[in-house]
């Protein structure tokens, strides 16, 4: 029974099987999230959202993420899947499960999981709009981390 | 051994510039001069984009101070913004 799941997939991605991956008989509590593409940005009508995704390195990254959160809250288990490819309104982006023996835990896990996906794992967001256009989002650079981590080494 | 060929894969907002880019380098060329050579390919005013940007083999970011000595495949990878 692993501890740690993570997946990148072109189908829908299912909450019922992310719970059911991190179920455990010594674990109390399960805590999720679910990230939609929503139908506004910045004053914008959004139509969709295109997903790239490196796929290597991104599931190399949530698993590492993960890892992470074991050493934070030991004990924990992960379920992380991200879609790659294009949703409309409302499709389901990404799908975490975090569970726990109690709810502290799996809340600030899953917590910890999705932040650190926002700022590390390279996947992009193509948006679509009402009118036609489309653009590609800014984000965090790749190398803010990197850097920070290599000056935590030479201290 | 001569010049050599880097092939780097295009992600999120290099996608516009196609799925691949190709910078002919010689042996012994850090990553920043690769850089400086994609700036000069794809146009100054993306310099800023660039030099946010990671390039990567298929197992880990390569740090600014990475060196080329032979050929290899590598991504390009703009700020991300997941989830």
């Amino acid at each position: 029974m692993t501890s740690i799941r993570v997946l990148i997939s072109s189908s829908a991605l299912s909450l019922e099987a992310a719970v059911k991956s991190v179920s455990d008989p010594a674990h109390g509590a399960t805590d999720t999230f679910i990230g939609t593409v929503r139908n506004t940005h910045e004053g914008k009508s959004v139509t969709g959202i295109t997903y790239d995704v490196h796929e290597d390195l991104a599931k190399r990254a949530f698993h590492d993420i993960c890892l992470e959160g074991q050493g934070k809250w030991p004990g924990t288990r992960y379920y992380v899947a991200h879609h790659h490819g294009t949703l409309d309104i409302g499709g389901i982006s990404i799908v975490i499960a975090v569970s726990s023996a109690h709810r502290a835990e799996s809340f600030a896990a899953c917590r910890y999981v999705i932040e650190e996906i926002k700022k590390r794992v390279p996947i992009w967001k193509q948006e679509h709009y009402l009118d036609g256009m489309s653009e590609w989002l800014p984000g965090h650079s790749l190398y803010s981390r990197a850097e920070t981590l290599a000056g935590s080494d030479n201290s | 051994m001569g010049s050599f060929t880097l092939t780097i894969r295009c992600f999120g907002v290099f996608r516009t510039f196609g799925d691949k880019l190709s910078v002919s380098i010689e042996p012994g060329t850090s990553l920043l001069q690769v850089k400086e050579a994609l700036a000069r390919q794809l146009g100054e005013s993306h310099r800023s984009l660039i030099d946010a940007s990671a390039l990567a083999n298929d197992k880990s970011i390569l740090p600014k101070t990475y060196v080329f000595h032979d050929v290899e495949d590598l991504s390009i990878l703009p700020p991300v913004c997941g989830g």
